[in-house]
């Protein structure tokens, strides 16, 4: 990978056809861009460089371009190059405003966006094929030693023929060979968190990169995330009244996390995971997930075990083009947006409604245009995930 | 002659060095790095690819000014700082801290600099193998007990 440097923002200009804004939050933006010369369509990720406090590259950026130096794997998207854009003058000046980019092949869709849209019909083969070749990214990824640590679906990308790309390595990180060496708590979106970490632990392993795995594939399932918490507590009280509450039987030394008391403390018991998924009663899967969402990360198994689970070998046999994509994209950006257009129709038939409320009291229409409850509850649903999502950004 | 050889082949791998370094300035700058590491409650880890990064970047700029090796030193235990110190002591390593280490020698454009110049001459890898893994390869393969001694020796 050449790093290229580039003297200025002009130069920046003749070199990509900026398209839109794919994506924003707090780690910079993402942009789709079209390089002038070989008509190639990229991504640039912005890094947010000598703002604030000048403290020189983010630390997330070292670690993100180290690991994908890493990696060669068809499923881990790959880095082109790394553009740093400085008006620096040569030497040792005063460092003016300057820019850098990580430089993507631009990948269309993700798997927030094939799983949200109403319009793409899933099948039990593709849906395989994705979860096979996810889990061939991470045991990939695992073999270095290395944590992905911000598995979620949206970081799941996917290309027209169906190539499933993991991205997004901002918070991955070399484990340390030391056993008693601590990392940071808090990594991993909130609604991909495993116990471990909400309950405070801060040595933990590649095993939280699984939990991740087995929340996409109970959304694959479910066609919405399974554990959609508000917060921390919430998370807990939606994950133990599925699994139970854990103790030191059936997790060794569970109760000597920091927070095993304050997260644990009036859960009711709710549905387990197989009432939840009764529909898919009798079906090889359902074994696959509860296998990956194992709350002891110690009984959890590992990527390599669950890639070689009998469900993979089983008919129908997993196939990347099974599922037709179409040629927009589906990503969390078009999420976003329809759940916004969804809420401005929702705001505007709310005030037509009070319009007609003052102008008629009580009439048929009122009665009429406050009718299909089910769309409504759907309504709400979205806007939760809606928030779900805002607040996942600002976790970063 | 074959030494020169083998060195050749083996470019990117074992960093050729000035003589000079080797005999002078490798001794002070790491046990300068050592000094800041346990000020900075660091692990060895970090003092280990901190002179790895440093012996790299040597060999490929052999020209580079011998007054300006604290900065080098500095930066290196940085940039490994960032990329391995667990969360607390990445935090509290900023530049002023690096400054005041330093003795107001060199200036916050300098670090960010020397961290540009440091980062795109490596190319940006940073995951050389160093001898260290090596010793906790073969020290998890050894019983409990005595891993902790062979580790304190290292």
């Amino acid at each position: 990978m050449p790093s290229v440097v580039i003297h200025n923002v002009r130069e920046l200009r003749e070199r990509y056809e900026k398209v839109l804004v794919v994506g924003e939050g707090a780690y910079g933006r993402v942009l789709k861009a079209t390089e002038r010369i070989t008509k190639e369509i990229v991504a640039l990720k912005s890094i947010p460089l000598c703002s604030g406090d000048k403290e020189g590259f983010p630390i997330s950026t070292i670690r993100e371009i180290n690991q994908l130096k890493t990696f060669n794997h068809n499923n881990v998207l790959s880095l082109r190059y790394l553009l740093l854009v400085s008006d620096t003058k040569e030497g040792w000046a005063t460092c003016s405003r300057s820019e850098a980019y990580l430089v993507f092949d631009y990948v269309p869709h993700d798997l927030t966006g094939i799983i949200s849209d109403p319009g793409i019909l899933m099948n039990e083969a593709s849906i395989k094929s994705y979860m096979q070749q996810l889990l061939t990214a991470v045991v990939h990824v695992h073999s270095f030693g290395s944590m992905h640590c911000d598995i979620k679906s949206s970081n799941v990308l996917v290309k027209y023929d169906g190539t499933v790309k993991l991205a997004d390595f901002g918070l991955a990180r070399f484990k340390n060979p030391n056993p008693n060496v601590t990392y940071c708590n808090n990594v991993v979106t909130r609604w991909y968190r495993p116990p471990e970490l909400l309950l405070g632990d801060n040595k933990y392993n590649e095993k939280i990169d699984v939990w991740a795995v087995g929340c996409i594939l109970a959304e694959f399932m479910d066609r919405r995330p399974i554990y959609p918490g508000s917060d921390e507590k919430d998370m807990c009280a939606r994950i133990f009244s599925m699994m139970g509450v854990p103790t030191n039987s059936t997790w060794n030394n569970v109760e000597g996390l920091k927070l095993y008391r304050v997260m644990t403390s009036g859960i009711a018991k709710g549905p387990s995971l197989r009432d939840h998924f009764a529909s898919f009663r009798g079906f090889v899967v359902v074994d696959l997930l509860e296998a990956l969402l194992q709350i002891d990360p110690n009984k959890r198994i590992s990527a390599e075990q669950a890639l070689r689970h009998p469900w993979f070998s089983q008919a129908p046999e997993p196939s990347k083009s099974a599922l037709k994509l179409p040629t927009e994209s589906r990503n969390e950006s078009w999420v976003k947006k329809q759940f916004a257009e969804q809420e401005k129709r929702r705001m505007q038939s709310h005030q037509q409604q009070m319009l007609r409320n003052g102008n008629r009291k009580r009439s048929i229409d009122t009665l009429n245009a406050s009718q299909p409850p089910p769309k409504k509850q759907q309504k709400i649903t979205n806007t939760v995930r809606y928030n779900g999502h805002t607040i996942t950004n600002t976790i970063h | 002659k074959e030494e020169q050889d083998y060195h050749r082949k083996m470019g990117s791998i074992l960093p050729r060095l000035t003589n000079q370094y080797i005999t002078r300035h490798r001794a002070t700058c790491s046990e300068w790095l050592l000094q800041l590491a346990e000020n900075m409650n660091a692990c060895s880890g970090t003092v280990h690819m901190s002179c790895q990064l440093m012996d790299r970047f040597l060999s490929k700029c052999p020209q580079f000014p011998r007054l300006q090796y604290q900065l080098l030193a500095a930066t290196c235990f940085w940039v490994s700082c960032k990329r391995e110190e667990s969360d607390h002591v990445s935090a509290q390593l900023n530049i002023s801290n690096l400054i005041t280490y330093c003795y107001d020698q060199f200036k916050k454009e300098h670090f960010i600099y020397m961290e540009e110049l440091l980062l795109n001459t490596l190319e940006w890898k940073l995951s050389e193998v160093s001898p260290v893994q090596f010793l906790h390869l073969y020290s998890s393969s050894i019983c409990e007990a005595d891993r902790e001694r062979v580790v304190a020796c290292a």
